[in-house]
């Protein structure tokens, strides 16, 4: 598989290692799970698998991640099927965590299938609260419903609209995760197919949904309340623009996003002649080549109270 | 509370009294078509527009008792002392490949246990327990465990 011309030309202008962009892209990822707590713990899980003959390292940032290498079937085992863990990439585990969804919060997934996130926040609330999980396509919300099920997270309620109609529910939230739809270009490792598909023209139009998207979220947010906003991709149309574009039309001041034994780099300022506020610094770009995961993008950012 | 969530959960508690000595402190759910769903005691309250469900899928109510789902068992079983029967190696493959066990037990509804896993809920004739385990649920391949 071949990186297409225009894709080299616009991510050197994006990442500055590009060689080792472009190597680290083409590799396959490394196979990741979750403990899901709710259900488990490592103490009971690790041990277990480690005797079944899989190689197993936890994840440098979180707790409850892990690499694990093994001939079976991951997703076909019996604790998988109990929920006692979700197979999830490595990088996905980072926006619940700069959220840190707490013990009786209020919190919405607004884009949430498949479920990834949802059932690690779950988790993270330790079953408590409100966890609202919605999604716009029944396809996805399948999986979702499956999911949520299989992980036993009895303090969620799935929902399904179209995001930007949470206008229409003000100050509801404590905290929201937007994990948008994205041209996801950090997923490529995960699927070859995603580089084939991928358009610099259908940015403008998937950058326009999520602005839209990131002020439904602003204005559901109670004052005071958290948001954190994520992508696969490393489009800066889809990350800092969208931002910034929040920074300049709403009562918001971005916080910076740390997450421990991870390097992360700040968020652009300057792309193709638009430029984005210096507070963008705080936001983080994930790149594959730096902790061997997929491409992300985070930004934390505080509704004023 | 609304008052259609308490009675659930008595009507819910009354059926796990019954059949496995327990109550449990979380709110159910009563669908008018039998299914019953649990959550904390926020969920079913919570106002919010386009719900597609609340809480997860907790059991089934049948015309000769509560059938649990898998998550159901997993949340009763650790505190139940009754009707829990305990699976060895060769019957827990069975079950988990979805296929039905002769096994002497009490009739009814159980909760069947492998070591400390609950992995769902089957129903006894006293000779033969019925499986009830989904399909997207179901192992073809055990080595685990």
């Amino acid at each position: 598989m071949e990186f297409k011309p225009k894709f080299i030309e616009r991510y050197s202008k994006v990442v500055d290692d590009m060689d080792l962009f472009m190597e680290f892209t083409k590799k396959k990822l490394r196979k990741s799970i979750r403990i899901n707590t709710l259900k488990s713990s490592a103490k009971h899980l690790i041990p277990l698998l480690k005797e079944r003959g899989w190689e197993i390292e936890k994840t440098p940032w979180y707790d409850d991640g892990y690499y694990v290498k093994t001939t079976e079937t991951v997703g076909k085992t019996m604790e998988h099927s109990l929920g006692y863990f979700y197979v999830q990439e490595a990088a996905s585990m980072l926006p619940p965590i700069d959220l840190e969804p707490g013990k009786d919060e209020v919190v919405l997934d607004m884009a949430a299938a498949p479920g990834s996130k949802t059932t690690q926040m779950s988790m993270m609330m330790e079953n408590t609260g409100v966890l609202v999980a919605n999604d716009i396509r029944m396809d996805k919300i399948r999986a979702l419903s499956s999911n949520t099920q299989r992980c036993g997270c009895f303090n969620t309620i799935l929902t399904r609209m179209d995001g930007r109609r949470f206008n229409n529910h003000p100050e509801k939230f404590d905290k929201v995760l937007i994990d948008a739809p994205c041209s996801g270009t950090g997923s490529i490792r995960k699927s070859w197919k995603i580089l084939k598909m991928w358009n610099p023209k259908g940015i403008t139009s998937l950058s326009r949904n999520q602005r839209a998207l990131i002020m439904a979220a602003y204005r559901t947010l109670k004052p005071g309340g958290l948001l954190v906003y994520s992508t696969c991709t490393l489009e800066p149309e889809e990350n800092e623009g969208v931002v910034n574009f929040l920074l300049e039309n709403a009562d918001v001041k971005l916080e910076k996003t740390k997450i421990k034994n991870m390097k992360m780099r700040p968020g652009l300022l300057e792309f193709e002649g638009n430029r984005y506020s210096s507070e963008l610094k705080k936001t983080v770009r994930i790149y594959p080549q730096d902790n061997d995961t997929g491409g992300f993008y985070i930004a934390r950012v505080r509704k004023n109270a | 509370m609304h008052k259609r969530i308490i009675n659930s959960k008595n009507k819910v508690n009354k059926y796990l009294e019954d059949q496995f000595g327990v109550n449990i402190d979380l709110d159910f759910e009563i669908q008018p078509n039998g299914r019953v769903w649990v959550g904390n005691n926020h969920v079913f309250g919570y106002e919010i527009n386009s719900v597609l469900r609340r809480g997860i899928y907790f059991g089934f109510i049948e015309d000769d008792g509560l059938r649990l789902s898998i998550e159901g068992t997993q949340l009763v079983g650790p505190v139940s002392n009754k009707n829990v029967i305990e699976l060895d190696r060769e019957e827990m493959t069975e079950w988990m490949r979805g296929y039905a066990l002769n096994k002497d037990s009490p009739p009814g509804y159980l909760i069947m246990k492998y070591g400390k896993n609950f992995i769902g809920c089957g129903k006894s004739n006293g000779e033969r327990i019925w499986n009830n385990t989904p399909k997207e649920r179901r192992i073809r391949n055990i080595t685990s465990l």
